[in-house]
């Protein structure tokens, strides 16, 4: 009966076991990351650039074979005209492909970032690629030049439409950099304000700092303060440049841009804060 | 003595004697000049004899005057002569020297005593100036101060082990707040060509 009972807790651990892992891999693949967990950001980079040698050399090879069909027009010309750009749209929608998984493998390496944010980027990321694997595949059922020219124009449509996307995902990359330092420059702020009070508040001699001292300190901490106010403002208008106009879907170089300035702003108030955090820890540890 | 200088005659008043046909007029008033010149002579000679040094002098004159005419008529034919040969001389030189040259350098010359002008007139204006006191005195060039020496004096919170995590935390951040690259220049769309025309 023991043994019984012993066999049949072993058998319903390993089903809870198998079940778990399966369940766990399952919720994985809903937003695509298992091939991210196994494959390292360098690999995924690696392959990107390895598919955009691969696109330049068919691009060449098109270029050419486009001149030579346009200048002779025989069925020869036409036929490697067609080979080369069939060739070169799948190489073009490949190197689109790998682009959106780097970009996938930056946003699952990148700090700062809501998990809430990155799975809604990793979904609209999903979408593309699939979109772009579909149109790769569907380009060998293409039967001449004009078909293949539709379908670049379909790809270069959806490309455009992408645009707000790319650069949404890098906006918030830029910006989970600063987030994340400003919340542990902010959590230094903290246990420097926690010990400077502990010191103020301290009354045997000698662990009491003079009065201007505890001023000098204190001002120190009141602009420190204020500086992490200010960079914070500033994550704010970021944002809010980035939910305000890339959801509407606006070409966003110049907005990225915008948005690097702000974060430039935010990143030089977090640097003054720091001065003013290292300068009060200087004066506590010296007399 | 000014009295006694004889009075010339109005040459206007000559002209519109002689046009209104008064020519008497005229001669009586040379007449009468002459002869107040005469009696001023005699005055003077009366005046000289009484006085003996003047007496001298005028003789010293007399005698200065009579040599001064006696070389100027041995002098004046060799004056004349050498007059004639340096004209001669400069005739024939005058083709052989640069007259371009001579200009040039003159010009030069002129323009370094004007140079020279200029600076005597700006050196005398700069330095009245420094009198009256225009100029500002002269500011004295920074010198860095020396910075005190303070030795290292440690708090008793030196060796607290919450401030020097604080100290370690803080500089970790403030390394990375200033090597944060914010671009992401990696991740940057490739160049595609999506113009595909036959």
């Amino acid at each position: 009966m023991l043994k019984k009972c012993f066999y049949l807790s072993i058998l319903v651990i390993f089903c809870f076991a198998v079940f778990f892992k399966v369940s766990y891999s399952q919720s994985v693949n809903e937003i695509g990351l298992d091939d991210y967990e196994e494959e390292t950001f360098e690999d995924i980079y690696e392959a990107y650039l390895g598919a955009n040698e691969e696109y330049k050399k068919a691009h060449d090879e098109y270029i050419l074979k486009r001149a030579q069909f346009l200048r002779f027009q025989t069925l020869k010309s036409r036929k490697d005209a067609f080979d080369a750009t069939l060739s070169m749209l799948k190489n073009r929608d490949e190197v689109v492909i790998a682009y959106l998984k780097v970009l996938k493998a930056s946003l699952l390496k990148g700090v700062g970032l809501a998990d809430e944010r990155k799975n809604e980027l990793f979904l609209e990321i999903d979408n593309e690629i699939s979109w772009f694997s579909n149109h790769k595949e569907n380009l060998s059922s293409a039967g001449s030049l004009e078909d293949l020219v539709r379908d670049s124009k379909f790809a270069a449509d959806r490309w455009s439409q992408l645009n707000s996307l790319i650069y949404e995902v890098m906006s918030v990359l830029s910006q989970g950099k600063v987030s994340h330092l400003s919340v542990r420059l902010e959590k230094i702020f903290r246990a420097s304000k926690n010990k400077f009070e502990s010191i103020r508040n301290e009354e045997r001699p000698e662990y009491a700092f003079d009065t201007s001292k505890i001023e000098l300190l204190d001002r120190w901490m009141f602009e420190a303060e204020g500086k992490i106010d200010r960079s914070k403002e500033k994550q704010d208008e970021v944002e809010k440049i980035i939910r305000g106009n890339y959801q509407k879907k606006i070409v966003g170089l110049n907005l990225y841009n915008s948005v690097l300035s702000k974060l430039s702003e935010s990143q030089l108030y977090m640097k003054e804060a720091s001065n003013f955090l290292k300068e009060i820890i200087k004066q506590i540890r010296t007399k | 003595m000014a009295e006694n200088k004889p009075r010339s005659i109005n040459p206007i008043k000559k002209w519109f004697y002689s046009l209104i046909g008064k020519r008497d007029v005229i001669e009586t008033e040379v007449k009468t000049q002459s002869e107040e010149k005469e009696n001023s002579k005699e005055i003077n000679q009366i005046e000289i004899e009484e006085d003996s040094v003047a007496s001298d002098v005028r003789r010293a004159k007399l005698f200065l005057k009579s040599l001064f005419e006696k070389m100027v008529v041995f002098v004046n034919p060799y004056l004349r002569k050498g007059v004639s040969l340096a004209g001669s001389a400069r005739k024939e030189i005058s083709p052989l020297v640069d007259k371009k040259f001579i200009r040039l350098i003159l010009k030069i010359f002129i323009v370094f005593v004007m140079v020279l002008i200029l600076l005597y007139m700006a050196l005398g204006f700069v330095r009245r100036l420094k009198k009256e006191g225009v100029f500002l005195p002269n500011t004295p060039t920074p010198q860095p101060s020396v910075i005190p020496y303070n030795p290292y004096n440690p708090s008793v919170y030196n060796k607290d082990p919450q401030v020097i995590e604080i100290d370690e935390n803080l500089k970790i951040l403030d390394r990375e707040l200033n090597n944060l690259n914010l671009r992401e220049s990696g991740l940057n769309p490739p160049s595609l060509d999506w113009d595909i025309k036959f």
